[in-house]
């Protein structure tokens, strides 16, 4: 941010003299003034930064990109679930989208490949029975379970298979919910409904995807909780390490050295 | 920290509900739950931020939304009590998640605060 001496090496040198003096004098006033200002700010900072630590201890103690065994990386980094989220948020889209239809908010839905399909499948008796049943139709349950994957993806450290088993189980739970849900929805279009609709199969085939994306973060988790019950022979410090309590034995068998 | 900044959207969400669905003057039931869980959301997500037991009370007004539209709205559900169910699920969901939900549990950072002390 360097002070910045109006029309003298600017090629543009001619116009200034167009200006009023007013405008002139703020030219060569304001990037001087904002300069200070910026170095009083920075100053500032740095000041308060020196009273006490800049960086938390537990982050220069542990690593927290450390691949998580038995794997060679890390499944719990963001770059791995920022994939999952936009997964997620797709398969939201879509459901959203068809629940439109459901709501009677639109009055045809896009199928490129069954024609109509979709929306026999859509107002198909199953449809109508599980809107009954809960109140809500079964496109927007769908949207509400993507939404739901997006938030529990998006929480947790980059080492939550460690510092929180618990979040990981119930983002598996999720996952796999949804998995099954799809599964099974498909299986009734083709069995019971016998009809085929182009965007359930998506937002299934997306489900399975994120079932495939999870599954090494779960086991992850699984694994260590697995070795924590190895080395203290304890079923409590398995629970307290589930929810997130910290030990030395789990902390010993988070990373083994082998 | 994010989950109680959501909370907060979705409890403004909810407060301007009955001007987004239009909902008639008559449903004084609904229009009193969208006001007074929506600010009760916004309330508690805030003072969550500090005390942190108290996300506990959003599940509990998660809960309350998703039964209030389950049970009042009947079937076929008028919009108004839809928004009560799909809002009531995600503010159920964000009330599981932790404030400081990017760092490690109070319990490990106090853990390595203890190690660098011996």
């Amino acid at each position: 941010m360097a002070p910045k001496t109006p029309g003298k090496d600017r090629p543009s040198a001619g116009r200034s003299a167009r200006l009023s003096l007013t405008e002139r004098a703020m030219a060569a006033l304001l990037p001087p003034l904002l300069d200070t200002w910026a170095e009083a700010l920075l100053a500032k900072s740095k000041a308060r930064s020196g009273a006490k630590p800049a960086r938390p201890y537990w982050e220069d103690a542990v690593d927290m990109d450390a691949a998580a065994p038995p794997w060679r990386r890390n499944p719990s980094s963001w770059s791995h679930r920022i994939k999952v989220a936009v997964l997620a948020a797709l398969g939201a889209v879509l459901a959203a989208y068809l629940s439109l239809y459901q709501l009677h908010l639109t009055a045809s839905v896009w199928d490129p490949v069954f024609g109509g399909g979709t929306e026999q499948v859509l107002t198909s008796e199953l449809s109508q029975t599980i809107y009954r049943i809960f109140h809500v139709p079964d496109a927007l349950l769908g949207a509400l379970a993507y939404s739901t994957e997006i938030l529990f993806t998006l929480a947790g450290s980059t080492r939550r298979w460690q510092y929180r088993p618990w979040l990981v189980a119930l983002f598996g739970l999720n996952v796999l919910a949804l998995a099954c849900a799809g599964v099974a929805l498909v299986l009734a279009q083709g069995l019971v409904i016998k009809s085929w609709c182009f965007l359930c199969l998506v937002i299934t085939l997306i489900s399975l995807l994120l079932a495939g994306l999870s599954a090494q973060e779960v086991y992850a988790s699984l694994r260590y909780l697995g070795r924590v019950r190895r080395r203290s022979g304890r079923f409590r410090v398995v629970w307290n390490t589930f929810w997130g309590r910290a030990s030395e034995p789990a902390d010993r068998a988070a990373l083994p050295k082998e | 920290m994010w989950p109680r900044i959501v909370e907060v959207m979705l409890g403004l969400w909810l407060v301007l509900g009955p001007l987004i669905f239009r909902l008639e003057s008559s449903d004084l039931a609904l229009i009193a739950n969208h006001l007074v869980y929506g600010t009760a959301t916004v309330v508690a997500a805030l003072i969550a931020i500090r005390v942190r037991f108290l996300r506990v009370v959003t599940i509990a007004i998660g809960l309350w939304l998703i039964g209030y539209g389950y049970v009042a709205g009947g079937y076929p559900a008028a919009p108004g009590y839809l928004n009560l169910i799909v809002t009531g699920v995600l503010v159920c969901a964000l009330g599981l998640i932790p404030t400081d939900c990017l760092q490690p549990t109070h319990s490990w950072r106090e853990y390595y605060a203890n190690q660098r002390r011996e």
